[in-house]
């Protein structure tokens, strides 16, 4: 049934993440973050990190590494180390690393885990295995299907204020008083297609289940795979390792 | 279970006040269709066709609240969301999922079909409304045409028996309207559902359908049958008939049979260019460019070339995920003359928008030449793409193809002359005559969001003229306006170019394009 | 500017009954603001952060942008729930983007969400004015600083800057999300954006007053 599940191919890294679940990658990186944010001391931190340096690789086969979410990542990190070294008294260095790198060891998995999920196949999951109430979970997949069309919209904003002589990047206010006009006219466009939307899905039956106490029904299922099952055992390993060895090893 | 047997359908008094109206939208209407019959309903736009569409598909109140009283029957019984098909006007309006066939599938998910059987009953209603293309492709890589195609697949999986259609084709190109129409009529042919079409153009539509109930001030004025794909003049009486011909013209619906419209007379100098008025300012007098003039050729016929354009190819900046061509190639030579109207024709997806957005300088082309000559680029770069956004503004004026973004401020008449406060033009007489031109004077002070297409359109228009732009580049102008606006719009066409003004308009709007001096045809490259 | 002191415009059919038309617009809302800080992120982000490498507590002025969805979803849509859903779906679309706190933008955005919606439980949403939003923006921004901030990005800040960047975000809460939420929500029901909401409501029967 393969050929008629309606889901666009996945990509095909050869690693474990691209066959896993959203809600392994979800749940994986909290355990992780949980981890993290629980490890006492730096000792455990960098056991953490090595085995996820040694594990994410193969998690992520060839090719599969999201380099460029790591640039973003990368700074994020980074800027946490700077402002725990400057506001921290007395400064120092060994504190500031230790801070960077209990964020950097739930922010970059988590950022590379994030890659993997697909938002029809989240929406899915969060109905049908962790039954969240449905209407709202179909509205956020329709509203997220939206996502492409209002980055278009984005972009032809700013060529309008290109066109209408009102691009201005000379004077900061200006530019985050322009970026405040883009922003609020984005708004009104999404919200009013949003009302015609309401309007086509409602046509279709989105209110239908709740009114005749017939619940919907999903085209696509949300199997849990033993391999969403191991990735979980691989995070929650590498969280109980950082916090056992930041225990143990002073 | 779906499109088993033909709803009939009975509105009984039915009238709609939405919160905050004065006036009701739909008025003590009354309607009565029996199974499988096939009605277009008609009307001047904002006079109550949709709204009754959405009452019969008893989503009335899902975008507004109001007040509603009298009856709606779709086969016996109160129609609940989910029960008749409802498609709208904008393709992108009614999309729910990323693919194709789960688009597809979920009027039947929220219908509580099984997942076994709802998967081969998608892949055949794929092939009953044509779609070349499969369940897994991705629906933001549709176009427009076969977005509504998807769309009416997703209608039929849940259609009890009433298909219900909201100007469905008013936003395609007519090879594209006519695939969606082919659509429909197999749809339809063998009467399992009854129909009813909201439309202003009837041409195409009428072979299809039995009625012609026409719609307006929100309360139903006509009622004749339709035989041979023609209105049945004998029907109500002959004299009736020939009035009722005129009534719809005036409101705008386009007739077949009826003469085209022609474009109205526009003064030229609301249209003239600025920079022609600093070189001859007298020239430019309300005296000189009268009616009278419109017959005769332009002064600027023979007027200097502006922009020069040859072949040129342009980035399309944000990929579409599953279109093949990240480059656009436009196969062009033209210089664009002050005083010439151009018209780039060409099929939806060629490139016509990209090709205008590299005139504006909005695009850097990757290959071939856009050249602006002396009597445009002056102080300027020759390269449009260098400009600032102030050097644009003076020379460029752009209707896009989404006419809600041109907006720029919180009242029509603001927005209109945002371009000209910037720029230190005045130019709030110019303004005042363009909205009034357009039929716009009676919203100057409203919100430009709250405006109809049609409307938004005009006031795209007035937006990029009113400044005195030296060009004038618009993306489907003509898109969804009756035929007093059509007029109004092609008056202002013309009046730039007799004012000297260079016109390129993109189009599939044939009327509009023999108005051009020049045709531009754009075809899809071998090597796109 | 009276009508301040009449009783707000209710959510139609009782606070706890969602319409098909709240939570899709609420939905696309959570979205569009998802695409507002993608291009925020794109094109001030980094001035923004520059600006604030001297003295990093004071890039917490910025947070009241991130809470925005939280106050004027629910002020939008007046049920409960509606700050939180809206959100949290800005969050979901950051992070499967590729924000870069991966999972801690969702941790964040149920800490904001739930903040704003104490706001607005505190009168019982009743009340849409501008003192509601400040409030909403206030708790969102605190809880999320002392349950998750304080523990994570500024874990090794020494006791005073912590309360600095309690301080900055607070305010920053209740002037960026709160009173600008405020007014966002106002210009959005004047260009005609929120017909089917209470704001939308207000606004036609102001305009009819006039």
């Amino acid at each position: 049934m393969r050929k008629s599940s309606g889901r666009p191919r996945r990509r095909s890294t050869g690693g474990l993440l691209a066959s896993c679940g959203p809600l392994s990658l979800l749940g994986g990186s909290f355990a992780l973050m949980a981890g993290a944010l629980a490890t006492p001391r730096a000792s455990g931190l960098m056991a953490g990190a090595a085995l996820l340096a040694l594990l994410l690789p193969v998690g992520c086969g060839r090719g599969g590494f999201p380099w460029r979410r790591m640039i973003a990542a990368g700074l994020a990190v980074a800027s946490v180390a700077w402002s725990n070294w400057l506001l921290a008294t007395p400064h120092s260095w060994a504190v500031a690393a230790t801070a960077g790198l209990r964020v950097g060891l739930f922010v970059v998995p988590g950022v590379v885990f994030a890659a993997f999920v697909r938002p029809a196949e989240l929406g899915d999951h969060l109905a049908q295995r962790l039954r969240l109430p449905p209407r709202p979970v179909v509205a956020a997949v329709v509203a997220v299907q939206r996502f492409e069309r209002l980055g278009q919209d984005w972009a032809d904003l700013s060529d309008i204020r290109r066109v209408r002589g009102i691009h201005d990047r000379r004077s900061p206010i200006r530019a985050v008083g322009g970026f405040a006009e883009q922003a609020l006219a984005l708004l009104v466009g999404a919200l009013r297609d949003a009302a015609q939307t309401a309007i086509a899905v409602e046509a279709r039956g989105f209110s239908r289940p709740q009114r005749t106490g017939v619940p919907r029904t999903w085209a696509c299922p949300a199997p849990w795979t033993a391999t969403d099952t191991r990735l979980m055992a691989c995070c929650g390993g590498v969280a109980t390792v950082s916090v056992l060895t930041g225990a143990l090893i002073g | 279970m779906t499109g088993s047997r033909p709803a009939a359908v009975l509105v009984r008094g039915l009238t709609w006040t939405p919160l905050g109206a004065r006036t009701p939208v739909l008025a003590d209407v009354d309607l009565r269709l029996e199974p499988g019959e096939r009605v277009l309903l008609t009307g001047p736009s904002g006079g109550g066709k949709s709204t009754l569409l959405r009452a019969l598909a008893g989503v009335l109140d899902a975008a507004e609240s109001g007040e509603a009283t009298g009856e709606v029957r779709v086969g016996g019984e109160t129609p609940l969301g989910g029960g008749a098909a409802l498609l709208l006007q904008d393709p992108g309006a009614g999309q729910v999922a990323e693919t194709v066939g789960r688009d597809i599938a979920f009027g039947m998910e929220n219908r509580a079909v099984p997942r076994t059987a709802i998967w081969p009953r998608v892949r055949s209603l794929v092939g009953r409304v044509g779609l070349s293309v499969g369940q897994e492709h991705r629906v933001a890589a549709l176009s427009g045409g076969e977005s509504q195609r998807v769309g009416l697949a997703g209608s039929l999986a849940s259609a009890d028996g009433l298909l219900l259609l909201d100007e469905p084709t008013s936003m395609l190109d007519p090879d594209a309207a006519a695939r969606v129409r082919d659509s429909v009529a197999d749809a339809v042919a063998d009467r399992a559902l009854t129909l009813v079409l909201a439309e202003h153009r009837l041409d195409g539509w009428l072979p299809l359908v039995d009625r012609l109930v026409v719609v307006a001030a929100g309360r139903m004025v006509a009622d004749l049958p339709v035989r041979g794909g023609g209105l049945d003049a004998h029907a109500p009486g002959p004299d009736s008939a020939a009035d009722l011909v005129r009534d719809l013209t005036s409101w705008g619906v386009w007739l077949p049979g009826v003469p085209e419209p022609t474009p109205w007379p526009v003064a030229a100098d609301v249209c003239a260019p600025h920079s022609r008025a600093l070189v001859d300012a007298s020239a430019w007098s309300g005296s000189r460019a009268s009616a009278r003039e419109r017959e005769t050729s332009s002064p600027f016929a023979g007027g200097a070339a502006l922009l020069r354009v040859k072949d040129v190819a342009v980035a399309r900046d944000r990929p579409r995920r599953g279109a093949v061509a990240s480059v656009v190639h436009c196969r062009v030579e033209a210089d664009l003359v002050a005083g010439q109207v151009q018209a780039v024709l060409g099929a939806s997806g060629v490139g016509k928008s990209t090709l205008l957005a590299a005139l504006a300088g909005l695009r850097r082309p990757v290959g071939g030449v856009v050249e602006a000559l002396p009597p445009l680029a002056r102080e300027a770069s020759t390269h449009p793409h260098r400009w600032t956004s102030r050097q644009v503004a003076t020379r460029v004026g752009y209707v896009p193809q989404r006419p809600q973004a041109s907006v720029i401020g919180g009242t029509c008449r603001a927005s209109l002359l945002a371009t000209a406060r910037a720029l230190g033009r005045d130019a709030e007489r110019r303004g005042d005559a363009l909205m009034e031109q357009l039929g716009l004077g009676a919203v100057a002070d409203r919100s430009p969001y709250r405006l109809s297409g049609g409307e938004a359109r005009r006031l795209a228009l007035a937006t990029a003229v009113v400044h005195g732009p030296d060009l004038l580049l618009l993306d489907e102008p003509t898109v969804g306006q009756d035929r007093d606006a059509w007029a109004a719009v092609a008056g202002v066409i013309e009046a730039a170019a007799r004012a000297g003004v260079a016109v390129v308009a993109a189009t599939h709007d044939d009327l509009l394009a023999d108005l051009a001096a020049r045709r531009i045809v754009l075809t899809r490259g071998a090597d796109a | 500017m009276a009508s301040r002191r009449t009783l707000a415009h209710p959510a139609p059919g009782g606070p706890g009954a969602w319409r098909g038309v709240d939570l899709v617009v609420a939905a696309v809302f959570g979205v569009a603001m998802g695409v507002v800080f993608i291009a925020w992120d794109y094109l001030l982000n980094a001035p923004w952060t520059a600006l604030t490498l001297a003295f990093p507590p004071a890039s917490s002025l910025a947070l009241g942008v991130w809470l925005l969805p939280a106050v004027a979803g629910g002020l939008i849509v007046r049920r409960p729930g509606a700050a939180l859903f809206v959100e949290l779906i800005a969050g979901v679309l950051e992070y499967l983007l590729g924000n870069p706190w991966g999972p801690g933008v969702l941790i964040s955005a149920v800490l904001q969400g739930l903040g704003a919606e104490l706001g607005f439980a505190l009168l019982r949403w009743r009340r849409f004015g501008p003192g509601v939003a400040m409030i909403a923006g206030g708790l969102a921004a605190s809880l999320e600083i002392v349950a998750y901030e304080w523990w994570s990005y500024a874990a090794e800040y020494a006791w005073p800057w912590k309360v600095a960047v309690l301080g900055f975000s607070v305010l920053s809460g209740v002037l960026l999300a709160g009173l600008g939420g405020h007014a966002l929500v106002r210009a959005l029901a004047r260009a005609g954006a929120l017909d089917a909401f209470g704001p939308g409501a207000e606004h036609a029967a102001r305009s009819d007053r006039r």
